[in-house]
């Protein structure tokens, strides 16, 4: 085994390692446990740097370990792969930071350490997997390693949520194994490639195939939380903040979508899926559920809950994208997959500062905040004009390609559900800013808790102004070498170019 | 100075005021207001082909100077210079420091929409612009001021989802989005129709045009006068510069659009002088709603007629920045009002305000602007006149422009009229 193929195998070993020694920390090992997280994080991170440069200079990452008879496990860094792998690197570190500070004190956080670095092991696993076995193994432990992390706090809510989150995610995990199974018995691999590997039983096993596309979009459709699987996701809002963006922005919602740009692109090919007919009632159902989302999220008082829908609908971004059938639109859909993670996590770790610091968790509890705690808000404020894709913030560069692809494969509708989409994006979040920036504040915050000068903790304030920094970044910076449009670029040029 | 280098100055002009608006910066430096506005003097010394194009910056942004600029530029130093001066009468104490920050990212906004160098540019500066100058419009915590601001971004963002869908169907036609090319584009695209509509529809909502005026009536009533005083030169004349910009004006002919613009111009101008007749809009308010009616009658007769854009082209600027300087100028007194009712707490501040004999001779300049506004209308209106007569004239080919010529005479004799009442009673 090369140097290079052990790389892949030491981005998901550097999450997993340290979260196994977590698990037997004691509670009071707090700096030991701090390291370890941080240690393992900045290490990934490094790695994926190195991979990133590797992949732009033509090496190639690949490890293979025999799993099943004509059945290996595989890890690859191809470009999209390291798309994800770079975006949950790179947040799983600020989360880190972010969860080492909004739990300060609280109990079970080697359990809770342990997990969130199990659930990370997975998504970088589900990123990375070569094959749809590799891809179905991480993607199950997703699911068990994120349980944990949803009923952490241990209240009923909070069990009756973790239930349903367990219902919703075994049911897809099921229907998601049936389709590989199926798939496999026709075609006889699993092997991701690009523009995918179903053409050989085109012809022979067309009304197998759709079912098993149908199979697959609802099972990756409940963590993607396409209408009508998306119930669990609101209800997994009692979570910890550091999980809720862990959930939204790094983990779970992003494997489901990333898990279905996977089965159009490297399991069926765009043109295979075009052919069996199945591409325009997927772009019908994510510009459903981008409506049902927005929709929904204008009645929510609860703030994170309010996100939650927002979720719901902006993650169908990324499912739109790849339904639309043409590069331009793909590069949207892919790039979405980023910068909805930057700017979704931004608006999480927002809502854990003001529960934790103000006890404010309602909108209508909001009012004054941006003088209380101007930092926060403005990186709130950044976050939520990036959802309604107002320029220079990454959401308008997402909303761009996806316009400009869905006119240039002549399905004009799809701009009118942006624009629709972007009213009630505006509808949603602008009240929330003008509460916060321009409304009077209290006498007093629900659950104020003293931070003396500062307007809140480091840990809790660093975090989402590195986000909000970076969201502004890959907007302003769309065109600069390495930048996730960049990358995305690449991979809708292998997607459509290759011959 | 290299081409280079004066493109940088371009930016560093623009990204000034931008880092200025960080509170902990502005509120420890003297005049940041006024020294945010420094850096435009600059411009002047710049030769007008200065350009910057940033081929990694969002999809390839630049700046540039162009010839029409200096007499925008001018009234944006004017119009700035003048609410800067007057800011502390605006806003004092706790507000202070978050009014600083909208002002300077609305200057910010304000100055980059005039030299973004294509679509995009434009797109992403005014919206910086409009919503700062929504948190302008509300920095002061005033009741009357927030259903105002309400309706103001209601219009900011139906109009920014018009003038999104209009760059995506001119980034479907073109791959350069500057002015020029896009102009050159979607002359000969098939989807121009709709590109007409989306740009017009998204202006005509920014401008305040009838019947999207509801907004702006409403600012000349209720917001402060330091927004209010910008309301002419920042979204309004941005708004109007953008739909000079945007659209192919003299390559195509689209008279059903130049009809339709020519009677809502026509209709803003009576529904000013009713709202004037009410006492609902001051004499500054009915002579700015005015201009901006007889603005789009005059671009609908351009749609109508091609030709007639190249004797309104060198007009647009001076059009622009005169009505913005002088409805500034004419709203003044709503300041000095708002400054006497202020009372003893300012006394302490006068030395920070305008001092009372500069006042005066704004007061004359004033008037002054009013008259040379009226000039420039008049030369407009001649213009206009002269094509008329010529479209009414022509025999064959050529239709007549509006459906009676004696009403289009009446309309401009209003507009005179109008202008006349306006210096008068400024």
């Amino acid at each position: 085994m090369n140097w290079d193929a052990a790389i892949p195998l030491l981005v998901v070993a550097s999450s997993l390692l340290p979260g196994l020694v977590i698990f037997t920390l004691a509670e009071e090992r707090v700096y030991l446990r701090t390291f370890l997280n941080l240690a393992g994080a900045v290490i990934k991170l490094g790695l994926v740097v190195w991979m990133i440069w590797g992949v732009y200079h033509q090496h190639h990452y690949e490890i293979r370990l025999a799993l099943l008879p004509n059945l290996d496990l595989v890890l690859r860094a191809g470009p999209l792969a390291l798309l994800f792998v770079t975006l949950s690197s790179l947040l799983w570190l600020v989360t880190t930071v972010y969860a080492v500070g909004y739990l300060e004190g609280s109990p079970h956080r080697s359990r809770f350490f342990g997990f969130f670095s199990l659930c990370v092991t997975s998504t970088v696993g589900v990123a990375l997997a070569g094959n749809l076995i590799t891809f179905l193994l991480f993607y199950e432990l997703l699911t068990l390693s994120t349980y944990p992390l949803v009923v952490h706090r241990g209240t009923e809510e909070a069990r009756r949520a973790g239930r349903s989150y367990l219902v919703y995610t075994m049911f897809g995990g099921g229907l998601l194994l049936l389709a590989t199974v199926w798939l496999y018995t026709l075609t006889g691999t699993l092997e991701f490639t690009p523009q995918g590997f179903v053409q050989q039983v085109l012809a022979t096993h067309r009304p197998a195939l759709i079912v098993i596309f149908a199979l697959f979009i609802a099972g990756l459709g409940v963590k993607a939380a396409l209408v009508p699987l998306h119930g669990w996701l609101p209800k997994a809002m009692v979570a910890p903040a550091p999980v809720s963006a862990l959930l939204h922005a790094v983990a779970v919602v992003k494997a489901g979508a990333f898990g279905i740009v996977r089965i159009v692109y490297d399991v069926f090919g765009v043109e295979a899926a075009a052919h069996l007919g199945v591409i325009n009632p997927l772009a019908w159902l994510a510009a459903f559920t981008i409506l049902y989302g927005s929709v929904r999220a204008l009645s929510q008082n609860d703030l994170k809950r309010r996100l939650a829908f927002s979720t719901v609908s902006q993650v169908s971004y990324i499912t739109l994208g790849v339904a639309i059938i043409g590069p331009i639109a793909s590069i949207g859909g892919i790039v979405h997959l980023v910068h909805q993670g930057l700017m979704k996590i931004t608006l999480f770790f927002c809502a854990g500062n003001l529960a934790e610091t103000l006890g404010i968790h309602k909108i209508s509890e909001m009012h004054g905040v941006g003088r209380r705690m101007p930092w926060t808000m403005t990186a709130f404020t950044i976050g939520a004009f990036g959802m309604i894709g107002a320029p220079p913030v990454a959401g308008f560069v997402s909303k761009w390609y996806l316009g400009l692809g869905a006119l240039q494969a002549g399905q004009g509708w799809v701009v009118i559900v942006l624009a629709l989409s972007s009213l009630l994006n505006a509808m949603y979040f602008l009240p929330i800013l003008h509460a916060a920036w321009f409304r009077a504040p209290p006498d007093h915050w629900p659950a104020e808790h003293d931070f003396g000068h500062k307007e809140t903790a480091w840990a809790l304030l660093l975090p989402p102004v590195i986000t909000a920094v970076i969201a502004v970044a890959v907007g302003l910076l769309a065109s600069a070498p390495f930048s996730p449009l960049d990358w995305a670029r690449l991979i809708a040029q292998r997607e459509f170019y290759q011959p | 100075m290299t081409v280079t280098a004066a493109g940088m100055v371009l930016w560093l002009v623009v990204l000034w005021p931008l880092l200025l608006s960080i509170p902990a910066l502005h509120s420890r430096l003297p005049w940041p207001r006024q020294l945010a506005l420094l850096p435009v003097l600059v411009l002047f010394l710049l030769p007008t082909t200065t350009a910057l194009k940033l081929p990694w910056l969002l999809f390839g942004s630049g700046l540039a100077l162009s010839a029409d600029l200096p007499w925008l530029l001018a009234m944006f130093i004017v119009v700035w210079w003048v609410a800067a001066a007057q800011f502390k009468i605006f806003a004092q104490g706790a507000n202070s420091s978050r009014a600083t920050t909208f002002f300077l990212l609305t200057l910010a906004g304000n100055l980059g929409t005039l030299l973004a160098a294509d679509l995009v540019g434009f797109f992403v500066f005014a919206t910086l612009m409009g919503y700062s100058f929504y948190g302008l419009m509300l920095a002061k915590d005033e009741a009357a001021a927030k259903n105002t601001a309400r309706c103001y971004v209601v219009a900011l963002i139906v109009g920014d989802l018009a003038l999104f869908e209009a760059l995506l169907l001119a980034a479907g036609a073109s791959n350069n989005l500057q002015y020029a090319a896009v102009q050159q584009a979607m002359a000969d695209s098939s989807t121009l129709p709709l590109y007409l509509a989306m740009v017009l529809a998204g202006f005509i909502v920014k401008a305040g045009l009838w019947p999207a005026h509801i907004w702006l009536t409403a600012a000349l009533r209720t917001v402060s006068p330091l927004p209010r005083i910008l309301l002419a030169a920042v979204p309004v004349a941005m708004a109007m510069l953008g739909t000079v910009r945007w659209l192919p004006v003299e390559m195509v002919t689209a008279a059903t659009a130049g009809y339709v613009l020519q009677v809502l111009g026509a209709l803003m101008l009576v529904s000013a002088s009713v709202k004037w007749l009410r006492a609902r809009v001051g004499a500054a308010g009915w002579s700015m709603l005015c201009l901006i009616g007889l603005f789009f009658f005059l671009f609908g007769h351009t749609l109508v007629q091609p030709s007639a854009w190249r004797s309104y082209a060198p007009f647009v600027s001076p059009y622009l920045a005169i009505m913005g300087i002088a409805s500034c100028l004419l709203l003044l007194p709503s300041l000095r009002r708002n400054r006497a009712q202020a009372g003893d707490t300012l006394s302490a501040q006068t030395g920070h305000c305008l001092p009372e004999r500069l006042l005066a001779w704004l007061s004359v300049l004033r008037r002054a602007t009013v008259w040379s506004k009226l000039t420039v209308g008049t030369q407009a209106n001649v213009t206009m006149l002269k094509n008329l007569g010529r479209a009414l004239t022509a025999s064959g080919g050529h239709k007549p422009v509006i459906p009676g010529g004696v009403w289009a005479f009446a309309v401009t004799v209003f507009v005179l009229l109008i202008l006349l009442f306006a210096a008068l009673a400024g």
